[in-house]
């Protein structure tokens, strides 16, 4: 089991990937904004973050940057959700990297099942370097 | 009766010794009257001179002399009788055949008071007559061409370049010079193959057509056919060409002379229309460059994009009103200014300095053409605005760059609508995945039974719900694809990959979709692959797209063949299959957007019509090419290269 934190502004969505966590047996504590989740983060540690880029007040990359600085937030993995094109995507795609994401998925393109494996993935990756 | 007065006559009226000195010294015809007006005596040469005899002697000299009819007299004598008492009185008579002019001198015989007589001299002055006519006549002639080169030399006085005001003064000046009342100029119009009378002094219509076809039998038409003077009699005309280093501009006519025209005439004529025919080319030339000027003086006017001449040291010397519109500076505030004085580049932060600074100089020293730069401007209250500039030198006839035009044209509604258009696209992406991810995650969780068991229909309608949504999913994938294509956003990351890897991936992905429709998809590579230069992502779209219309198009129980050749520096993948084929009409529209062709395959295959279209453009960004052989109803194979990454040995880990 693991400790998630998923940032997502729409409701419906936050309710799939909830559903979802949970049912495979993960933890999932969500804020709908990028304030809301800074906020979290000041008393909660997470293993891994799930964070949508386009959001209201606080964009993700700004979240994402704000995460990195601190270090006890910094080794923390990141996936990014985004359902941003993908011209966007390849902009962006590079300034993810250089912020550390461990992966960067386009949600329409995943199912639950697929975001499911990419955090297991993930977290694997992020243990062994732990 | 002669014989028997002579010696008493002789007696009579001549004084002592008189006869013999006479007779002797004088080497003119002479004749003697004595006052009763008869020839007292004459010398040889008098009768030679009159065809006389010593016969006459004695008879009345007003007879043989004047009655007889022999000499026509200027001024009628009555008689030389008539002449005894004044002195030196000179007579003239011609002879009457008209072959002789005679001077007659007339003196009285006197010794101191005594008069005895007339003495008379006749003198042959044919050769002096003769002499002084000729005289007068060349000095008529020579008047006259006095008057003909100071008319010539007033020609040269008529300049300018309105025809209708030079026509009226050369018909004057040909009128006098050829004393003819009527005179016309005609203009030859190519377009029409017609001589067009231009001006003309004359009213006879028959003689001076107002318009002349080439076809038509007229002097005026043989002249300007033959390119030759054509003078006519009866009636009376000359014509001349007007010509122009051999270029025939057309004629001038001339009629209503008393007199027949000669080849003086012609040779006045010529010179008058040589004259004429450079006033003719100057004028048209004229007009030409005129008209041109007229239409670009137009285009600076009236054109929508702003237009800026600059000189060679980089001032503004043309400012047309559009620039004025859009820049807010008058043409007379920007003229003599630098350029860059009066086209300020406005800089903002994160701006690119190639939109920063104008590329007068390559333009100028270098005479490059700069197509569409994008500029941000300041107009002349500060506001920034997008333009995008066309410059181009102006060159002179040696090649050297002498001035530059700028075209400017406002890109800020461009600018604004490309942002909207962008604006909108992300909008439309994020606003129509959510949605679709929701139910394509939840549709998957159902289907996957995480949260229960369905019977049959129900697993077998929600599976036809979610391939639904992912027909949208994708058909939402391709529209962003192609608008991304069509405001040139693409971003590739290309690195080295190794294809045949990437294929076979996409194979397996879509094997189920083969075996549902029965269709095997083979992979076969002769030789160890080169790794390609390629984004991996777009490759393996390129790759999804031609294997999944390979299966689509393919019969049931056939294959999909994929296999790699090199060619070159490149690499060919090639994708065969044994479906429906194109027929060659249709070629031309598989890659264009929505260029799906049908037939009841492709609407079985469902689709949007953009993935070819995607993928060319995909291919194209690679610096790869896409083509296909086909043969309607044998199927079909989709070829496409990609470049072959250069350092093998490094990059092949």
């Amino acid at each position: 089991m693991a400790k998630l934190m998923l940032v997502e502004d729409d409701a419906v969505l936050v309710e799939m990937y909830q559903a979802k966590f949970e049912l495979e047996g993960h933890d999932v504590t969500v804020a709908t904004n990028g304030e809301e989740c800074l906020e979290t983060l000041k008393g909660y540690q997470p293993d891994l973050i799930l964070l949508d880029i386009l959001m209201p007040k606080i964009n993700g990359f700004h979240v994402l940057k704000e995460i990195k600085k601190q270090p006890n937030l910094r080794n923390i993995p990141v996936i990014l959700l985004t359902n941003l094109g993908e011209a966007e995507v390849d902009m962006n795609q590079e300034l993810a990297g250089a912020l550390g994401v461990s992966d960067y998925l386009i949600k329409s393109h995943h199912t639950p099942d697929a975001v499911v494996e990419k955090v297991m993935r993930a977290l694997a990756g992020a243990g062994g370097n732990l | 009766m002669a014989e028997g007065t002579q010696p008493k006559t002789r007696k009579h009226t001549s004084p002592p010794g008189l006869e013999q000195i006479l007779k002797d010294n004088i080497d003119e015809a002479f004749l003697v009257i004595d006052l009763g007006g008869r020839i007292v005596e004459m010398n040889l040469l008098w009768q030679q001179l009159f065809g006389l005899t010593e016969a006459t002697i004695g008879q009345p000299a007003d007879e043989v002399m004047v009655h007889s009819g022999s000499l026509v007299f200027d001024r009628h004598p009555r008689a030389f009788s008539e002449l005894t008492s004044k002195a030196n009185v000179l007579l003239y008579a011609d002879t009457a055949d008209g072959q002789h002019h005679i001077q007659f001198s007339f003196n009285p015989i006197t010794t101191g008071t005594r008069n005895y007589g007339i003495f008379c001299t006749a003198r042959d002055i044919t050769p002096m007559v003769e002499k002084t006519v000729e005289l007068n006549e060349m000095a008529t002639k020579a008047q006259r061409h006095m008057r003909e080169l100071a008319e010539l030399s007033d020609l040269s006085s008529v300049t300018g370049f309105a025809l209708d005001q030079v026509y009226p003064e050369y018909l004057t000046k040909i009128k006098l010079l050829l004393e003819s009342p009527e005179v016309s100029v005609y203009a030859y119009q190519p377009a029409r193959q017609t001589l067009v009378r231009q001006a003309s002094l004359s009213r006879s219509s028959s003689h001076h057509p107002a318009k002349l076809s080439v076809a038509s039998d007229h002097m005026a038409v043989r002249v300007f056919l033959r390119s030759e003077v054509v003078i006519s009699r009866d009636p009376d005309a000359i014509a001349v060409p007007i010509l122009n280093n051999s270029k025939m501009l057309g004629v001038i006519m001339v009629t209503g002379r008393k007199q027949p025209y000669g080849s003086h005439d012609s040779r006045l004529l010529k010179l008058v229309a040589t004259r004429l025919a450079v006033l003719i080319e100057n004028a048209n030339l004229y007009n030409d460059v005129n008209a041109r000027r007229e239409r670009w003086e137009a285009v600076f006017t009236f054109a929508d994009e702003g237009i800026v001449i600059i000189d060679g040291l980089g001032r503004i010397v043309g400012f047309n009103p559009a620039a004025s519109k859009l820049f807010g500076f008058s043409s007379a505030e920007a003229m003599g200014q630098l350029l860059e004085r009066v086209m300020k580049s406005a800089v903002i932060e994160g701006l690119a300095s190639a939109h920063i600074s104008l590329p007068l100089r390559q333009v100028l020293d270098e005479g490059q053409t700069i197509t569409k730069s994008e500029h941000l401007l300041l107009t002349k209250t500060g506001d920034a605005v997008w333009t995008e500039i066309s410059f181009s030198p102006v060159l002179d006839g040696a090649g050297r760059v002498t001035s530059a035009v700028a075209i400017i044209r406002n890109a800020q509604k461009d600018r604004e609508i490309e942002e909207i258009k962008s604006d909108f696209i992300s909008i439309v992406s994020h606003e129509l995945r959510t949605p679709l991810t929701a139910i394509k995650g939840f549709l998957s969780m159902v289907i996957k039974k995480d949260f229960g068991e369905l019977n049959d229909k129900q697993y077998h309608f929600l599976s036809r719900v979610y391939q639904s949504n992912q027909r949208m999913i994708n058909l939402v994938e391709d529209l962003l694809d192609a608008s991304y294509i069509e405001s040139g956003k693409i971003v590739l990351n290309p690195r080295p990959i190794a294809i045949e890897q990437i294929a076979r991936e996409v194979v397996t992905e879509l094997a189920s979709k083969g075996l549902e429709h029965q269709i095997m998809i083979k992979v076969t590579r002769r030789h160890k692959l080169p790794l390609v230069l390629a984004d991996e992502n777009r490759l393996r779209q390129i790759l999804v797209n031609l294997i999944d219309n390979a299966i689509k198009y393919s019969m049931p129980e056939s294959e999909v063949m994929l296999d790699f050749k090199l060619d070159g520096d490149e690499l060919v993948t090639s994708i065969t299959d044994s479906g429906v084929g194109v027929s060659p009409a249709q070629i031309d529209k598989l890659f264009q957007k929505f260029g799906r062709i049908y037939n009841p395959l492709s609407v079985k295959a469902g689709g949007t019509g953009l993935g070819l279209f995607i993928v060319k453009n995909l291919v194209e960004s690679h610096g790869g090419r896409i083509w296909v052989t086909t043969r309607e109803g044998r199927g079909s194979k989709f070829s496409f290269s990609l470049p072959i990454a250069k350092q093998l040995p490094l990059l092949n880990h």
